[in-house]
């Protein structure tokens, strides 16, 4: 037997699906389900470095933390997973990843800036 | 006595303090100013802004203020300021006590390849490598070629695991170097690096010094730190389960022994590196001041070591000889960081929007956050240090797994679920580890959550009619 999720992870939709079989629950537990492959798909997601969080067209920082570094200017043509700015939190680097291809429109930080988590650190035209 | 720190530390020697009967100052900068330090504090006072160059490592401001409130003496707490010789001098310039070594003594310890130099000559062993800080690459890879291959490069001031690198091969010394100086030069302020042979798979033992101001040093037995995370400790425990009575004997007289030669005062911590194989070990740094593991000695062997750090500071001699220093059963700390381990181990500063921290015989918590406090982003991620005490080890990892069941933190991310990964770990409970486990492990973060709060209600109950006569008796 086979069922479809729908699994929603922030702003992306993924589809699972799972196959089972009834008879093979006492006789062998490799075909009734396989977690493990499935929970490796959720971990890549989960795994991820902390991209931004697109926002029409905005590059949002998922942490608050200090400015220490922008990569781009206005005009700079990003692709995605691009470092568009790194932040200092917490004694520790944390990069913030372009979320599509584009042209940066406007930079909305500059370095030394203190920004709280969820606010626009660029925004990406096409 | 002034704090100059903050989080839990500050608050772990402020209840020490309070038992001493001395009275209590803290500092904060400006985010900090609800933060459980300044509310247990018997005064407290604003020493500037988030950025800690400007408020936690403002040497001048936190001299106005000792001035100010008219304290004796200034406990640093570990970080920050705790080992810098040039806030020692300017306190014992304005003549107030700093809790902890002399300048001499920082100047000593802080200087990596000048105290590896220094121990060789008078014989005790450290790890094969430079003597010297190193010129240039091409240096550095004769004297790799030379004592062989992996090599670590680290910087010459450094500390808390910052630029350090290790080298595999000529390519990987060459590369690394750059970025290495560089770090050193940003981080510490002088780019020198040294280069030592690394071994994978040795553990870290340290021992826990004290030395009062009459020549007396004795020693509060080991504790093992080898769970690390990028040079980071995250789970420490005393006794080492890698080492027998006759090493640990060795090893606790070595620290000793090297605390007398350049005669320390207060308490400190002498690291060395153990290469089970071989069984040698080797002398690695020496850190004066209090670390973060302490509790785990004091639990085995009930010193206060804050209390012998004012003691000693005030001017008295120890109250134990060696002979008097007993331990007794194991225990295990783990460090509860703000970081999100499903999530390459982001930062997670934030609300508290519950907090229910374990509790239970044999359980110990230093902490400082609680239900509606906000964890800045600008300092350390630590949050809040389990420590459990048991007979025997395992009893002590059962009671430990059992706390970090009940612990509940809502609102930000800890790594709870990974320190628990690494309780259930079959090596790690057989005490088969090294430096490279969780490098080498890959460690599942386990959620294992036994307490559900459940939204919270205020409901308003009726009043009853009783009258305040029938409550001031009681019937039994």
């Amino acid at each position: 037997m086979r069922k479809r999720f729908k699994v929603f992870l922030g702003d992306r939709v993924i589809d699972v699906e799972i196959e089972y079989s009834l008879t093979g629950v006492t006789s062998s537990s490799k075909s009734f389900i396989k977690p493990k492959s499935i929970s490796n798909k959720f971990r890549e997601f989960f795994k991820q470095r902390p991209s931004g969080i697109s926002l029409k067209g905005r590059v949002i920082s998922p942490i608050s933390g200090r400015v220490i570094l922008v990569k781009v200017k206005e005009g700079t043509a990003v692709k995605k997973g691009d470092v568009i700015a790194v932040l200092e939190s917490m004694k520790t680097k944390v990069e913030i990843y372009s979320h599509k291809d584009g042209i940066i429109k406007k930079v909305l930080v500059k370095e030394g800036d203190f920004i709280k988590s969820g606010s626009a650190v660029a925004e990406i035209g096409e | 006595m002034l704090i100059a720190n903050r989080g839990e530390i500050t608050v772990r020697i402020i209840r020490t303090l309070k038992t001493m009967g001395i009275r209590t100052v803290a500092i904060y900068s400006s985010p900090d100013k609800s933060s459980l330090h300044v509310m247990l504090a018997d005064e407290a006072y604003c020493v500037g802004p988030p950025d800690p160059l400007q408020s936690y490592l403002n040497i001048e401001s936190i001299i106005k203020i000792a001035k100010k409130a008219e304290v004796d003496a200034v406990h640093p707490g570990y970080g920050f300021l705790s080992q810098n010789p040039t806030f020692v001098k300017r306190l014992e310039e304005e003549g107030i006590i700093f809790i902890g070594p002399p300048s001499r003594v920082h100047l000593f310890s802080g200087d990596k390849v000048g105290a590896r130099a220094y121990l060789k000559e008078h014989s005790i062993p450290i790890i094969p490598g430079t003597l010297k800080p190193i010129a240039n690459v091409e240096e550095g890879i004769e004297i790799a070629e030379k004592i062989g291959y992996p090599v670590i490069i680290k910087p010459r001031y450094g500390g808390g695991g910052t630029g350090m690198f290790i080298c595999s091969s000529e390519k990987e010394l060459k590369e690394n170097f750059k970025i290495a100086s560089k770090l050193a030069s940003s981080a510490f302020g002088c780019s020198e690096l040294y280069l030592e042979r690394y071994f994978p798979s040795a553990r870290h033992i340290e021992v826990q010094i004290l030395a009062d101001k009459f020549g007396k040093v004795i020693h509060l037995f080991e504790r093992e730190c080898s769970i690390q995370r990028r040079f980071q400790k995250v789970l420490e425990e005393s006794p080492s389960p890698a080492l027998d009575s006759d090493l640990r004997t060795k090893i606790c007289e070595t620290a000793v022994r090297i605390a007398k030669l350049i005669n320390y005062i207060s308490a400190g911590t002498v690291e060395f590196l153990y290469v089970p194989e071989t069984q040698q070990f080797f002398f690695m740094e020496l850190n004066s001041r209090i670390q973060v593991e302490h509790p785990v000695t004091e639990m085995i062997t009930a010193i206060d070591i804050v209390k012998e750090q004012v003691k000693i500071a005030s001017d008295k001699p120890l109250d134990y000889d060696q002979e008097d220093i007993r331990t007794k059963g194991c225990a295990i700390e783990v460090r509860v960081y703000a970081e999100d381990p499903e999530n390459n181990f982001t930062p997670s500063p934030g609300l508290v929007e519950e907090y229910f921290p374990p509790k239970g015989p044999w359980i110990r918590v230093d902490d400082y956050i609680y239900p509606g406090y906000e964890v800045p982003p600008y300092y350390d991620p630590l949050i809040a240090k389990v420590i459990a005490w048991g007979e025997n080890r395992i009893e002590a990892i059962n009671r430990l797994k059992l706390a970090l069941e009940e612990y509940v933190v809502k609102g930000i991310k800890t790594n709870i679920p990974f320190l628990y990964a690494i309780l259930c770990d079959r090596d790690f409970v057989s005490g088969n580890y090294c430096t490279t486990f969780l490098k080498t492990k890959k460690i599942s973060p386990l959620n294992v959550g036994k307490i559900e709060i459940k939204e919270r209600k205020v409901e308003i109950e009726y009043k009853t009619g009783v009258s305040p006569w029938v409550l001031s008796g009681r019937i039994y």
